[in-house]
């Protein structure tokens, strides 16, 4: 279980957020939507640290960190009990999609590199990608980098994956495979933290979602209560711009 | 004007003798100038206190001096207080004893350390933040970006400056006389004070200057074009 406590940052003197709390059930999977400059992905990048936020707290599996306290070996701990897929992917340019994947469980996680490589080769399988483990990044679609990307992370085998837009960098044909392998990859109760603008993939994966604007967290509920009893204002405002369906 | 062609080859072959120095002069330089200039880069892209803006005046300073004048000042200072350093720290070794190609040695890599530490830092910054925060996602100790991400994307990136670099060593070795270190050109003309045929010699001089950097220049574009597999980058 993830506990997040009142999570404020700014730069400068833009308060971006303004004390977010959060928690997320194991196997939960949490999906945050907003307009942009809302604070969600800043959100995100500070829980794994990318970002340093200026207070606040998460705990995650007994390992509680005070955001502007916490030592690089906190740091570490927190990063090692969370994974990452990124809107451009961001794979190691020099790696092939295999190595991309063995890279944080032999170099992170100390694991033998047999057995790292039994593990890249099952979730290579899984999100697709077998044949294209020799291949590196920029000879791969968009769409597969994000699969090898999602590989990467799982191989961390986690406690949560915070998903940072995951499909804002695809061509639109492209991403429909990669919201398959995230919906396949959910079914499995990984638990999980997305943003995203995909209406209808929210609707269908999420336990929960949650709108945020201005640093805030205007509404929360299940995918039926906010997006078809919708109660703020706002938030219906947000909706009404984008036209979804869902399955 | 009469060319004697023997007498080039001649030359040439006098010089060629000292090809291992003006390789030295060149290598050397090349590497003791790149572990301190990854350095400073370093520690100018993490932006560390107190040691970042001080390497910015270390490389602004040395990056407007001439060689010959880092050549020159080296020695003085060398032949100036060598002895008494040596003398005070009970080191055997004396100025009249060194090899003054060491002292070449260090003036180049003063020259190549400020030129090569900016190649470095734009090489460095050309990298996307994404694999920062890629590495950092996964759980990567700073120690372990540095090593599996940052060193081995900053090699490739820089590899064409560095062949600029060993290319520029190469030929400010030629100023080596000023410290009476004997290289290819000095070798020659060697030759050349018994029968004042300096044309001769400089041509064989500059031929040999000719080959190597075209031997570099050639290693280097065969490296670029076969072993290009950790230079390709994705456009985003």
């Amino acid at each position: 279980m993830i506990h997040i406590k009142q999570v404020h940052k700014a730069f400068g003197q833009n308060q971006i957020l303004k004390g977010i709390d959060l928690t997320v059930e194991k196997g939960e999977v949490v999906v945050i939507l907003g307009p942009s400059g809302s604070g969600k992905s800043t959100f995100l990048r500070c829980l794994n640290f990318l970002e340093r936020a200026d207070q606040g707290e998460i705990s995650i599996d007994q390992t509680t960190v005070t955001f502007n306290q916490a030592k690089p070996k906190d740091i570490l701990a927190i990063r090692r009990k969370t994974a990452m897929v990124f809107q451009q992917y961001d794979l190691f340019i020099h790696k092939t999609a295999l190595e991309n994947v063995m890279e944080g469980l032999v170099i992170a996680r100390k694991q033998p590199k047999d057995q790292a490589y039994d593990t890249a080769l099952q979730l290579l399988t899984k999100v697709g990608l077998l044949e294209k483990k020799d291949a590196y990044p920029h000879q791969l679609s968009g769409g597969q980098q994000q699969r090898v990307g999602i590989a990467r992370a799982l191989a961390l085998n986690p406690e949560v994956i915070l998903f940072d837009e995951p499909t804002s960098a695809l061509d639109p044909e492209l991403v429909g495979e990669t919201l398959d392998v995230i919906k396949q990859v959910a079914q499995t109760g990984v638990t999980m933290i997305i943003v995203t603008h995909e209406m209808s993939f929210a609707y269908d994966i999420a336990d929960r979602v949650i709108f945020m604007e201005d640093g805030v967290i205007v509404e929360s509920g299940t995918p039926v209560e906010v997006f078809e009893q919708t109660k703020e204002e706002r938030t219906k405002q947000f909706l009404a711009r984008f036209s979804y369906h869902h399955s | 004007m009469d060319f004697d062609v023997a007498f080039m080859f001649q030359a040439f072959l006098a010089a060629l003798h000292y090809l291992p120095t003006t390789l030295l002069l060149g290598f050397l330089p090349l590497l003791f100038g790149s572990i301190f200039g990854f350095g400073i880069a370093l520690i100018r892209f993490y932006q560390v206190p107190i040691l970042s803006p001080l390497f910015k005046w270390f490389v602004a300073i040395f990056k407007a001096i001439p060689v010959v004048l880092i050549l020159l000042v080296s020695y003085l200072i060398f032949s100036d207080s060598l002895d008494q350093l040596a003398a005070s720290l009970s080191l055997p070794i004396r100025f009249s004893d060194l090899d003054r190609r060491w002292i070449a040695i260090f003036a180049l890599s003063l020259y190549a350390v400020s030129g090569l530490s900016e190649i470095f830092r734009s090489s460095l910054a050309s990298i996307p933040k994404g694999q920062f925060d890629a590495a950092l996602s996964v759980g990567f100790t700073g120690r372990q970006v540095l090593r599996r991400v940052i060193i081995p994307q900053v090699f490739p990136i820089s590899l064409p400056l560095l062949n600029n670099m060993l290319i520029s060593l190469i030929k400010a070795s030629s100023l080596v006389s000023m410290v009476s270190v004997v290289d290819i050109l000095n070798g020659a003309l060697i030759k050349a004070n018994v029968n004042y045929r300096y044309l001769e010699a400089y041509i064989a001089v500059a031929l040999i200057y000719w080959a190597l950097c075209a031997s570099i220049e050639a290693i280097t574009a065969g490296y670029e074009k076969y072993g290009h597999k950790n230079k390709r980058r994705r456009l985003a």
